[in-house]
């Protein structure tokens, strides 16, 4: 029997004929496709720096009130319930809860919007363990104290693969395909960072944590964050364009900028933090917003979106927050005891006068996803079968990722892929009005013709391609910022920490969801403290 | 140029059949059910002809030139009819609508022909004589397509070749009469190109019917294909020769009937015959109903329920009279019931639970597969085995792929089950294994039902016995996350394949 049929039928190859015509008109695919924009809530946002309210109506008095609801404000709401302390609201801008985290659905496939996988933690990081136990991503834990995940969330195998060079290769380093001044240029820098992992500084700490605040503070690792990671790398002697690809890669896969705008210590950071004993990533078909719904179970009522919040003022003792219900055309007046900012510091800055933000030194990356409704998933192609993470070498998209990977299926049907876009290349500010400019049909072409790199002739299972536009994405770690006097000015605050708690991974300086979830836990404990 | 003619009307015919007898072949292969098809073909091919013949009395004149023509349009049509229909049976979702109307035209065009030629004829020779010589020729070209087809085109040259060659036939009478008849003819010149290009591509198809062979299935199996469709999820194919049925899914064999009952016996009574007072069956797998027959061998079973996501391999195992009889029509029971689900999915959502569960899934050749082999689905599994409950999954060969089968035994292990593994000896498949496993150790049985033409009681412990180049130590265990059994598959079985 043919191999070329030995995974499909004969509908597969129908298709495929229809493609190869098909594949060649790529870009007049996108007339029939109607790619169309999603999830435009910058453009309420913007009415935060212009727009005039009418007199708002008297709401709710509250304990405590939490602006904002990504991952941070969602950690923050999780541990006052915890604590016992249920008297809150949650507002957010979104309709929806989760900020980065946020998820798609089609039919009964879920797809996430942005923030997709979390590694396991690392055992120090006790918080964030005894969430993922309560919530049932960690089953048990074994004789010797570690984590037994539910199979169900660890990622499964094939976890990533690479296109290079025309075909597909495991993993993100196609080891055989390699040169041997390349593969001995990884090795030193895989050894270097193995070492980087295990060293401490002379305050007695690790190098690199998670979170980031625990790390040494040792002068002789925050020097790194004078310099850029490229210039790094270029120091150490290693030039090999592989290497080069791989580790711009990864600062644009986590904070969604240009390796020769990361600062070192961010980059060393992604490749040393994690101890690596378990090594495994968590992920879900709707992505990082399973996290999200797990945080607020038991207290989703308590969330209130589509709330634009204009106004923040300290009367007396208590705070006066009002916000505007575009869809109900309402301006409510909140009162509250204690508040958490969980926005970004660009937003919060707005909302109360006194708070540090300098935007030069506070850039957000802009990014671009893409999800894509499938009528079938790709094939795996030659040597590898389709991985959770697929990863075209030297494209400026991060790839795709598969929603329905996690499924244990015999048969694959329809499904959803995330196209990665972080846009790099530029100053933020120009990037993102460059990406106002784009319509829908570009990008769609812009993600089919990536698509038809990948995958020759597979554009026409393409049903659908939704766009949505991360205007200020991720804070990007550039040199100066994390271990600089701008981000020790993030803490401080024109009032006292019981009543106001400010909750972001900005204060962090790297968007990932352990300094989002740490702020919004460490946030809710500093209002506790004062109750 | 009456013998010329005389004798083009033999290669015609001989042509004209071999086109017919293509056709029904194909048909046959592809659709399955010969008489159906052989006379459904014949019936169109003959009326098609009546058509063309019909048709010959719009012709007025230039006879020689049309005759050309039709010769050549034959070659066309008919000689790359088989080629055409092989590689368009996967691509083209009305397939009988393209194999009558390839029928039809060929039928058309053969019965223009005799009519045309007997016109061009009809000068030479008185209208009795000319009617017995060519009818004669007709029948016994017929005659030597009828013995050729089936004796040395279909074995030597294949189908697609064998069309492809009478293609050739018909473009060099064509060549032929024109550089004959036509010698002096003002067309010559551009008849002539015509003839070059069909006679080109017909050698050409020639040369390159291996290639479009391979693309057919039908000849990559050994045996005639009965039967034959696409699901949405495979491809389902039956062959038969003589006593040997045969299913393939995707290419790969799951049973040939002269030896399933080794399988199936194994697969079923050390395990079922076992648990005492079995009363509720789960099979997930086993479409084909051939474990299922087994399960009705012990009378204390009142239920059983499969779970098996195509439903064209179910609804052959129930309206396919071959399989129907093979499987004792075991489907047809009302203490049957059949669930088109994925395995996994079902479970998830089970609350039942079952004395004895089957998993009689394909290897663990692909990702998709390998999870059904994984911890967190035994870990499902077991939650719907009831307190003395007892499964059976099949698992490969453990001789072909011993750390395969092993790390297979090793994952129900971790899975907190207590295994039996064992092998019995099915020529088509060769040693094949089985691992038992529930929360208590495994018993042997102490009877087994009466009517096996395998098993016997007293051979049991020896399936439980694995001779030293069956044994492997493994500490493997296969996890979502590391698919670890796929990979040790994948390497076993490249050993064995090329």
């Amino acid at each position: 029997m043919f191999t070329s049929r030995s995974k499909g039928n004969g509908v597969d190859r129908r298709l495929l004929l229809k493609g190869a015509a098909a594949g060649l008109l790529a870009t007049s695919c996108t007339t029939t496709l109607h790619p169309r924009i999603v999830g435009a809530d910058h453009a309420l946002g913007h009415q935060l720096r212009s727009r005039s309210f009418p007199p708002a109506e008297p709401g709710p008095k509250l304990g405590a009130l939490i602006i904002g609801s990504g991952a941070a404000g969602c950690a923050a709401a999780y541990t006052l319930q915890k604590a016992g302390h249920g008297d809150f609201q949650i507002l957010d801008l979104a309709i929806d809860a989760g900020g980065n985290a946020r998820a798609g659905h089609h039919g009964n496939i879920s797809y996430p919007w942005g923030a997709h996988y979390l590694p396991q933690p690392d055992r120090s990081n006790q918080d964030l363990l005894q969430f993922l136990a309560d919530c049932g991503a960690i089953k048990s834990w074994n004789a010797t104290g570690e984590a037994e995940y539910n199979e169900d969330y660890i990622c499964h195998d094939m976890e990533e693969r690479l296109f290079y060079q025309g075909s597909w290769h495991e993993g993100l380093i196609p080891w055989k395909s390699l040169d041997a001044g390349t593969v001995s240029e990884l090795k030193a820098f895989t050894a270097f960072t193995d070492r980087l992992r295990q060293e401490r500084g002379k305050d007695g700490r690790l190098a690199f944590q998670i979170p980031l605040d625990r790390s040494s503070h040792d002068s002789a690792y925050k020097k790194l964050d004078s310099m850029t990671f490229a210039a790094f790398i270029r120091g150490q002697g290693w030039h090999s364009p592989f290497l080069t690809w791989y580790l711009n890669y990864a600062c644009r896969d986590d904070y969604g900028t240009d390796w020769e705008e990361t600062s070192a210590w961010a980059g060393l950071h992604y490749f040393a933090a994690r101890s690596g004993e378990n090594g495994k990533v968590l992920t879900w078909p709707e992505g990082n917003h399973w996290l999200i719904r797990q945080l607020l179970r038991g207290i989703e009522s308590k969330f209130q979106g589509g709330e634009l919040v204009h106004a923040v003022k300290r009367v007396g003792e208590s705070w006066q927050i009002e916000s505007w219900n575009e869809k109900l055309a309402v301006n409510r007046l909140w009162t509250a005891d204690k508040l958490i900012l969980a926005v970004p510091r660009h937003v919060s800055a707005r909302l109360l006068p006194g708070l540090a933000y300098d935007r030069n030194q506070m850039t957000y990356a802009p990014w671009m996803v893409a999800n894509l409704q499938v009528k079938s998933l790709p094939e795996g192609g030659e040597g590898t079968e389709l991985a959770w993470d697929n990863v075209p070498y030297g494209s400026p998209s991060l790839g795709y990722v598969v929603a329905s990977h996690q499924e244990i299926k015999r048969y694959q049907g329809p499904s959803v892929l995330t196209s990665y876009w972080p846009l790099t290349g530029g100053s933020s500010d120009y990037l993102r009005s460059i990406a106002g400019m784009r319509s829908a049909d570009d990008w769609g072409r812009m993600v089919l013709a990536d698509m038809e790199a990948m995958h020759p002739d597979y554009v026409p299972n393409i049903e659908k391609i939704d766009v949505w536009l991360w205007g200020h994405g991720m804070i990007q770690p550039k040199p100066g910022h994390l271990w600089g006097a701008g981000r020790a000015a993030l803490n401080e605050q024109p009032y006292p920490k019981h009543i106001l708690a400010q909750a972001h991974s900005d204060m962090s300086g790297i968007s990932i969801f352990e300094e989002a979830f740490g702020r919004g836990v460490d946030a809710a404990r500093q209002i506790l403290k004062g109750s | 140029m009456a013998v010329l003619l005389l004798a083009s009307v033999f290669v015609i015919a001989t042509a004209g059949l071999v086109y017919e007898l293509i056709a029904g072949t194909l048909a046959s292969y592809l659709l399955g059910d010969s008489i159906t098809q052989f006379s459904t073909i014949i019936g169109v091919y003959l009326s098609s002809m009546g058509i063309g013949s019909y048709l010959s009395r719009f012709i007025k004149d230039d006879l020689l030139r049309l005759f050309i023509r039709v010769e050549l349009l034959l070659a066309l049509f008919g000689g790359s009819s088989a080629a055409i229909l092989f590689v368009a049976f996967s691509e083209v979702s009305e397939f009988r609508i393209l194999l009558y109307a390839s029928v039809m035209v060929t039928g058309i065009l053969v019965g223009i022909e005799i009519p045309i030629l007997m016109r061009i004829l009809k000068d030479e020779y008185d209208f009795k004589e000319l009617v017995s010589k060519v009818f004669t020729f007709d029948y016994l070209g017929a005659l030597l397509a009828s013995l050729l087809f089936p004796l040395v085109l279909v074995p030597q040259l294949g189908l697609v070749r064998s069309g492809f060659l009478f293609g050739l036939c018909n473009a060099l009478v064509a060549g032929a009469t024109l550089e004959i008849l036509a010698k002096s003819k003002a067309w010559l010149k551009s008849e002539r190109i015509k003839v070059w290009i069909v006679v080109a591509t017909m050698v050409a198809g020639l040369a390159g019917g291996d290639m479009i062979t391979r693309w057919g299935e039908s000849l990559s199996y050994p045996d005639p294909v009965i039967a034959a469709m696409s699901s949405p999820y495979q491809r389902v194919l039956m062959t038969k020769r003589a006593n040997d049925l045969r299913l393939f899914l995707n290419g790969n064999l799951q049973f040939s009937s002269t030896d399933e009952y080794r399988y199936h016996e194994a697969l079923v009574h050390p395990g079922l015959a076992s648990v005492p007072d079995a009363k509720r069956v789960l099979v997930l797998g086993g479409g084909d109903g051939l474990a299922v027959r087994e399960v009705w061998k012990y009378p204390g079973i009142e239920h059983v329920t499969m779970i098996d996501l195509d439903s064209a391999v179910t609804d052959l195992a129930t309206k396919n009279s071959l399989l129907v009889a093979l499987n004792e029509n075991s489907l047809a029971s009302p203490k049957f019931h059949l669930v088109h689900q994925d395995a996994f999915q079902w479970l998830k959502n089970n609350h039942e639970l079952f004395d004895f569960v089957i998993i009689d899934f394909p290897d663990p050749s692909n990702f998709s597969i390998g999870k059904l082999y994984s911890t967190r689905f035994y870990d499902l599994v077991k939650s719907a085995l009831s307190p003395h409950g007892r499964l059976v999954v099949q698992s490969t060969s453990p001789f072909y792929a011993k750390q395969s089968y092993w790390t297979v035994v090793n994952t129900l292990n971790a899975s907190g089950l207590k295994t039996a593994p064992y092998h019995a000896y099915v020529p088509s498949f060769g040693e094949w294994g089985f691992v038992l496993a529930g929360r208590d150790e495994y018993q042997l049985p102490e009877s087994l039902p009466t009517n096996l033409k395998f098993l016997r009681l007293n051979d049991l412990p020896n399936l439980f016995e694995f001779p030293s180049d069956m044994q492997a130590s493994v500490s493997t265990i296969n996890r979502l996350d590391n698919q670890a059994l796929v990979r040790t598959f994948e390497e076993e079985w490249a050993h064995y394949v090329h």
